[in-house]
């Protein structure tokens, strides 16, 4: 049975033409939903990593790197990041999360942890300028907040929030070029170095992250370390 | 007077496509998945559009049972009507295929006594009913007519 015969001729208000483009725009519309809730940033990273930038490293063959730097003027992490810790100062705000808001203006300083969390988060040297992303768990003074449907949970900060210490575990960094002072440590203490004012460039890093007072601590693999006309290391 | 429109079971596949955008919209908001600003504009149009623009096809199109006359209207801001006389239809066909009698609309051809005319209802809602509804109307009229007609034989 065909399935004109079975909607017979006369159900043809429309005629076949306007039939297949409102079929063709219900495809488009139910395919671009689809495609950004589900599968975006899979496809995006395939992409990536297809043509060559991949976002991982092999930490067994990396350089094992310990630095105590000067804070790069902004930094932007995107993807997986195991556990984000922050204090932050007192601010009329909110924090979101789920379908919870926190207001961060009722006490003096507010402690946050987020587990699991996969988004987006760019800072400066005085406030996180984007925290949007999804987590497993957040402690905000010690008091948790899990998802209430079993999944991940969306958090974000409406506005630019001032932060005093921010820790960030087991995250990849692209490469990184900025000029600074401070020391590195190389391969657990092989190489010591202390830089002034110099341009370092970093290649892929994965690792932790510890900002507090302008200081920029690092420690994990990276695969490259160049200290422009002192030193440089690949793999 | 009655009058009636096109079956809204004739739109039953865009109503169904409305109705599964309209539920992923709602499954991407639960699961707090990420939803595209641009996307859901489309959807929400989609689904606009969709209401507006069937309701203007059926709209376009109705049936009316005057005392005297079936029509049938044609537009919505231009219109064409077409009439035929109650007194003149001779046979009513009611035709549904296998999905029509499934969801319970169908057409009816209504044949006048001069054989050119016919009026087609097309997509009606509950045909039967339609169609007993125009044969009461036409039997009605036919015994008026007959009466007269015995009235005037016997004053004769």
């Amino acid at each position: 049975m065909t399935l004109k015969s079975l909607i017979g001729k006369e159900v043809d208000v429309y005629s076949k033409h306007k039939k297949a483009i409102i079929f063709v725009v219900f495809l488009l519309v139910v395919s671009s939903l689809t495609y950004f809730a589900f599968f975006e940033g899979k496809i995006t990273s395939r992409v990536i990593d297809s043509i060559g930038f991949s976002s991982e490293i092999n930490l067994e063959n990396s350089i094992n790197i310990s630095a105590n730097l000067i804070q790069p003027d902004d930094l932007i992490i995107k993807g997986k990041i195991d556990k984000i810790e922050m204090r932050i100062n007192k601010i009329d705000d909110f924090f979101y999360v789920g379908r919870e808001k926190f207001d961060l203006g009722q006490l003096s300083e507010t402690y946050i942890v987020i587990f699991d969390y996969n988004g987006e988060l760019s800072f400066d040297k005085e406030n996180i300028l984007k925290l949007k992303g999804k987590s497993s768990e957040v402690l905000i003074n010690g008091i948790s907040a899990t998802p209430t449907s079993g999944d991940d949970m969306k958090i974000y900060f409406d506005e630019d929030i001032g932060y005093k210490f921010l820790k960030v575990d087991n995250i990849f960094l692209n490469p990184l070029s900025y000029t600074t002072s401070g020391s590195i440590n190389l391969n657990d203490g092989k190489i010591n170095i202390n830089i002034n004012e110099e341009e370092v460039r970093l290649g892929k890093f994965r690792g932790d992250v510890e900002v507090y007072g302008g200081e920029f601590k690092i420690e994990g693999g990276t695969e490259k370390l160049e200290v422009v006309g002192i030193l440089d290391i690949k793999i | 007077m009655v009058r009636i429109h096109n079956s809204r079971k004739v739109y039953v596949f865009i109503y169904l496509m409305m109705i599964l955008v309209a539920g992923l919209i709602i499954y991407i908001k639960v699961m707090e998945l990420p939803l595209n600003k641009f996307a859901l504009m489309g959807a929400v149009l989609f689904i606009v559009l969709g209401i507006l623009i069937t309701e203007i096809c059926r709209k376009r199109i109705g049936y009316e049972i005057t005392p005297l006359y079936l029509v049938h209207l044609k537009g919505i801001v231009s219109r064409k009507s077409k009439k035929i006389l109650l007194e003149s239809i001779v046979d009513i066909d009611l035709n549904q295929n296998l999905w029509q009698r499934l969801l319970g609309y169908g057409n009816i051809e209504v044949h006048a006594a001069s054989g050119a005319n016919i009026i087609k209802l097309k997509n009606i809602n509950k045909p039967e009913k339609f169609v007993d509804l125009l044969e009461a109307q036409v039997n009605e009229i036919m015994n008026k007519g007959q009466k007269k007609a015995l009235k005037k034989r016997i004053k004769a």
